[in-house]
């Protein structure tokens, strides 16, 4: 195993028909990535032979890179995707249903406003701006 | 190259002052040092690619911010948009008392002008913005209604709701700035979740879609991959003009009658320090606020599908907002309820924390979140202090040989107090709702996208760097119109407030510019 797939599935184990963080797949996807900092994690984690424990000790940073670019391409797989059930977010009418909204909003009304009335600057300060 | 007004920042409050100016008749110019935003590059595709910091974007409009002192570090989008492109759209208006700090809680100071004045700004960049929202919200003073309706509040925000009834704590349906229904060519919204990304609709309103191209069809000359780096003054301290630097490095230098600065708190105080000038107070780059961030995302049993809805603010609770002598601090917190996106952001410090849930839990943990979980984002007021700041780096550079801006950035006793005691009002909350487990980030490092206060407005110029129009105390043609003007950061998201300010500092120039003291 490669210092990355390493690293990859100790941070994301294969479990419960879960791939492992390591899987080829997830690794293509995550060594495709053109953001200057996560070539330069994944560089350092290469570098280090995978050992997450050390690296940390010293590059905490790198570390959160690393995960957050795995993460990204782990759960662009389409494996994982289908074990998850979800490949992204459907349309739907965005707009609220206005009777439900204004039930729901009733008891907000009844209770009346709840901001501070300051006094006015010429009160306040002898003068408007 | 000259023009009548040289407006330095492509942002909201750039453009919203852009758009009023040119479409008056005036010439007005606008730099930019980023460029058109383009899918790809580093706020679109999929979802926690996407960074708003630039230091870890390194794009070439990016300028480095040293933050090794700063408890927050500081976000932005560099470019045309500027954050509206990566920004949440939550769009919330300050309240009365936001204006009147020192007057109610004797603390920090007042505002140079009050809310009822700022009120018909407000609506008029609510209907330029399609802000969807609910009118009625008693928590503000009556107004009119939004110009679209409310988005859903979805599964999540119902369960609070009900629960915020039954605690008699008030809440409401978010306002955004993001379009319900079809709105001006664009949306509407189709619920997606990926407001903090891209829209693939355009509802969500971003500037260089919603804004630019009218203002340049107005005659707004936008200029990008202009980074400004000093604004000249003539013998009389006038302004002539702003040097900047093109893509290549080569010098230029635009000659104008008014010069307008939008770059934002960071970026607007570091040209002036850069310049040396409109700092007869002392307070340029002084007075830095950028809104202690905490989350505490609530995880139900129920299938929430809270992978959707606008991202944005579903609900809203301003039951804690105001001042209460009891609680041990001054001010107070807005809460925004926000879905928790996609199955990768369900390990994102943002709004889960840095708890580790990597290694053989991570499967059992991702599960519980996704679609499970809703979170209350909670934006604390920051109190200024001169020792939160914007300086010149002292020994490191950008590309063009000027010192980077470094912060230093400390939170207050008072804001651990703040979101102390709001985290665990939030934790409250989402418990009567349901929620069987909660997860805190009691103060997220990567939440400075509210950066305010550097280059403070007020009436005395001997405590403040601009007048409440804008316009420099000591350089009569230089304004500046970004948040960094703001004398309090009070506990809401300032895009609203910083484009009002904008429009209205652009209609006060358009009504006083044959007084204006320009340069002879």
């Amino acid at each position: 195993m490669t210092a990355l797939a390493t690293a990859a599935s100790t941070l994301i184990p294969a479990a419960d028909g879960y791939p492992a963080g390591g899987d080829d797949d997830v690794l293509r996807r995550l060594v495709s990535n053109t953001s200057a900092e996560v070539r330069d994690a994944v560089a350092a984690i290469e570098a280090g032979n995978g050992d997450l424990v050390a690296l940390r000790r010293t590059h905490p940073e790198v570390v959160d890179i690393f995960a957050g670019a795995l993460v990204n391409a782990y759960y662009g797989t389409p494996a994982v995707q289908a074990r998850i059930g979800y490949s992204g977010p459907v349309p739907q009418p965005a707009e609220a249903e206005s009777q439900e909204l204004n039930e729901l909003i009733a008891p907000v009304l009844v209770r009346g406003p709840i901001h501070r009335r300051p006094p006015q600057p010429d009160v306040a300060r002898g003068g408007t701006p | 190259m000259s023009t009548d007004v040289l407006i330095v920042g492509a942002g909201p409050a750039g453009v919203t002052a852009a758009g009023r100016l040119s479409a008056a008749g005036v010439r007005v110019t606008c730099l930019e040092q980023g460029d058109w935003h383009q899918p790809g590059d580093g706020a679109a595709g999929t979802a926690v690619e996407a960074s708003s910091n630039p230091n870890r974007r390194r794009s070439p409009a990016d300028v480095p911010i040293d933050d090794s002192e700063s408890d927050i570090a500081p976000l932005m989008w560099n470019g045309v948009g500027g954050s509206s492109i990566t920004y949440a759209a939550q769009w919330t208006r300050h309240l009365p008392a936001d204006f009147r700090v020192r007057t109610l809680d004797g603390v920090a100071d007042d505002w140079p002008f009050t809310y009822e004045e700022l009120e018909p700004y407000y609506e008029r960049v609510e209907r330029q913005f399609g802000v969807s929202g609910h009118p009625g919200d008693p928590a503000y003073p009556a107004t009119n209604a939004p110009p679209l309706p409310a988005a859903d509040i979805r599964a999540s925000g119902r369960k609070i709701a009900k629960a915020h009834n039954e605690l008699g704590w008030h809440w409401w349906p978010g306002a955004n700035a993001i379009a319900t229904r079809r709105y001006q060519g664009r949306g509407p919204c189709t619920q997606l979740g990926l407001c903090r990304w891209i829209c693939p609709v355009q509802a969500k309103t971003t500037v260089d879609v919603t804004h630019w191209p009218e203002a340049m069809r107005s005659g707004t000359q936008l200029v990008t991959g202009a980074r400004a780096q000093s604004i000249e003054l003539d013998s009389r301290g006038r302004a002539t003009g702003v040097v900047y630097t093109d893509r290549s490095g080569e010098e230029h230098f635009h000659e104008a009658s008014v010069v307008m600065l939008a770059g934002n708190g960071i970026g607007t105080s570091r040209l002036l320090l850069l310049s040396g000038i409109a700092n007869s107070s002392g307070l340029v780059g002084r007075r830095l606020m950028m809104h202690p961030y905490a989350t505490v995302a609530g995880i139900f049993d129920e299938q929430l599908e809270s992978w959707q809805g606008v991202w944005g603010q579903l609900i809203t609770s301003l039951q804690f907002y105001e001042s209460d002598p009891s609680r041990g601090f001054v001010r107070g917190a807005k809460w925004g309820l926000a879905p928790t996106g996609p199955p990768e952001a369900s390990v994102s410090p943002y709004p889960w924390g840095y708890g580790e849930i990597w290694g053989q839990d991570f499967h059992h943990q991702v599960g519980r979140r996704f679609g499970h979980s809703a979170v209350w984002g909670i934006v604390g007021e920051d109190l200024p202090s001169e020792d939160n700041c914007v300086e010149l780096h002292p020994d490191r550079t950008d590309a063009t040989g000027r010192s980077i801006p470094k912060i230093r950035y400390r939170t207050s006793e008072n804001t651990d107090r703040l979101l102390a005691f709001h985290t665990r009002k939030a934790e409250e909350s989402l418990r009567a709702a349901g929620a069987t487990d909660l997860v805190v980030g009691p103060l997220l490092r990567e939440s400075g996208w509210h950066l305010l206060g550097t280059a403070k407005m007020g009436d005395d110029p001997a405590t403040s760097v601009v007048d409440g129009w804008g316009r420099s105390h000591d350089v009569p043609n230089l304004f500046i119109v970004d948040g960094s003007v703001f004398p309090t950061s009070a506990g809401m998201n300032p895009t609203a407030t910083v484009a009002a300010f904008s429009l209205r500092s652009a209609e006060h120039l358009l009504r006083e510019r044959l007084n204006q003291d320009v340069p002879a």
